[in-house]
């Protein structure tokens, strides 16, 4: 056919791009997820220091402190020394073709996720599901390319 | 199915019509919110979060995430219970005797040790997404 229009699709680069925009959109909500989970757990809890006085020989005695402000059943687990936030951490799986993300605790910080769930002997401080159920028309957006 | 009201009855109630589930792990022992450490195995049922009510023309609808927790002196007995709940509940469709309809989808299962290194028991975790839809009140 005389003057007709070629149309060429290149459907590698095109599967590449995506790839690629799927996987930065992935990156984007793992971490906002991971900066709100952080978020929730930084109610402070870090105590007053109690000074221990003198004996009756005038000697000083040793300090306390005191943590008045402890998180409630259902609550997020609130701050104390910063080191179970330190342990929250988001991760990408460096696959482009079948991206995935995950936001979670370290092994060392394993306590937080018995928080998250509650134990035998103390009830749950969920602070990981509350905040993904929060966040999770954000997630959408940024998952998907929006909210930039 | 008896008479519920709530999602944490129907899945009370479910559980007890389940011949399996009740065998392995009797309904009375399944408690809602939290339980002090009691005789194992024992299980716990709970909602860590669940999203505001949408609403329609005709119904409501809230996404809720529930969660069933048992704790078991084994491992193996643990993961049948566990196993159980998921062949029970998962994509388990229901309604509530208030009018509401209820669909249960299973999210994902893991175990972990309980935190008290010296005792060997586990805690076998069940996560459910449950979409509730109600009738719009008038």
């Amino acid at each position: 056919m005389a003057g007709g229009l070629t149309l060429k699709f290149h459907d590698r680069e095109f599967k590449r791009h995506l790839s690629r925009a799927t996987a930065t959109g992935l990156k984007r909500a793992a971490v906002h997820l991971h900066s709100k989970c952080r978020q929730a757990v930084s109610k402070p809890n870090t105590g007053t220091r109690v000074l221990g006085g003198r004996d009756a020989r005038g000697k000083f005695l040793p300090g306390h402190t005191v943590y008045d402000n402890p998180s409630q059943p259902g609550e997020s687990p609130h701050l104390r020394t910063g080191f179970g936030r330190s342990q929250i951490v988001w991760e990408y799986n460096g696959n482009d073709k079948d991206p995935a993300v995950r936001v979670g605790a370290t092994l060392a910080g394993i306590y937080m996720i018995y928080l998250e769930l509650g134990t035998r002997n103390v009830e749950a401080r969920p602070w990981l599901m509350l905040t993904l159920m929060q966040q999770t028309p954000t997630l959408g957006v940024l998952a998907t390319g929006g909210g930039r | 199915m008896a008479d519920a009201t709530t999602v944490s009855e129907l899945l009370h109630a479910l559980w007890a019509a389940d011949a399996t589930l009740n065998g392995l792990l009797p309904a009375e022992r399944v408690f809602t919110g939290w339980a002090p450490p009691g005789t194992m195995p024992y299980a716990v049922l709970s909602q860590p979060a669940g999203t505001p009510a949408g609403q329609g023309h005709r119904n409501r609808w809230s996404n809720e995430q529930w969660r069933v927790q048992v704790w078991s002196a084994g491992y193996n007995a643990g993961l049948a219970i566990r196993q159980a709940v998921e062949d029970c509940l998962a994509n388990a469709d229901a309604s509530l005797t208030t009018g509401g309809v209820v669909r249960i989808r299973f999210e994902g299962s893991f175990n972990l040790p309980e935190e008290d290194p010296t005792a060997t028991i586990w805690q076998f975790v069940t996560q459910f997404s449950v979409v509730v839809e109600r009738p719009r009140a008038l």
